[in-house]
């Protein structure tokens, strides 16, 4: 059968999770290098209002404040704040568009 | 004085309206484009809007697409020094 009632196993079988539970080392070392790639666009940004002289609180809020990749410890950097799992942290390449998203910060308490 | 130069090094394709509609209202509609801006804190906020899709660098010189598709051309390895019309 082909179409929407082919014959699979998500299909027949019902939840069936094709994500590994956690990371590669080269996933993870991809995700090092976005992070920093981000890093690298803060510092510039920041620096570019700089050399002309203006400042902009929200630019200067990411470049003092935004957690950067040298400092997170390796459970911020691969792991992400989640109300629904056990012990509140889960992998962060099981959230949606991780690679295009920043998810540095916890609640507070968390 | 110094420009941003921004590359969009990754797509817009399933990101929110509002993340397509600052990186379109800037030019940048497609991956690998490459433009300059006027460095400005309405620029700088829109680049943080897209910090993870970008690259940022900071230039001395302001150059239109044309002259930055000239910039990136390779060195041909040789010099034309007289043209001769061969068309017949």
């Amino acid at each position: 059968m082909f179409g929407a009632f082919r014959q699979t196993t998500v299909a027949f079988g019902g939840l069936l999770w094709k994500t590994p539970y956690k990371m590669s080392q080269t996933q993870k070392f991809r995700h090092r290098k976005r992070l920093q790639a981000v890093d690298k666009v803060i510092e510039t940004v920041f620096n570019g209002l700089k050399a002309i002289g203006e400042s902009n609180p929200k630019v200067n809020n990411f470049y003092y404040n935004f957690p950067k990749e040298s400092e997170m410890t390796p459970r911020d950097k691969y792991t992400v704040f989640s109300k629904k799992s056990k012990g509140y942290r889960k992998p962060v390449h099981k959230v949606p568009k991780w690679t295009k998203l920043s998810m540095r910060e916890n609640p507070k308490y968390f | 004085m110094p420009f941003f130069q921004v590359q969009l090094k990754r797509s817009l394709i399933g990101l929110p309206a509002k993340t397509r509609l600052t990186a379109t209202s800037m030019g940048l509609t497609k991956t690998g484009r490459t433009l300059n801006y006027e460095i400005n804190q309405s620029i700088a906020g829109k680049l943080l809007t897209l910090k993870e899709l970008i690259k940022v660098d900071i230039v001395d010189e302001k150059k239109d697409r044309e002259g930055l598709r000239k910039a990136r051309k390779s060195d041909p390895g040789f010099i034309v020094e007289k043209q001769v019309d061969n068309q017949v």
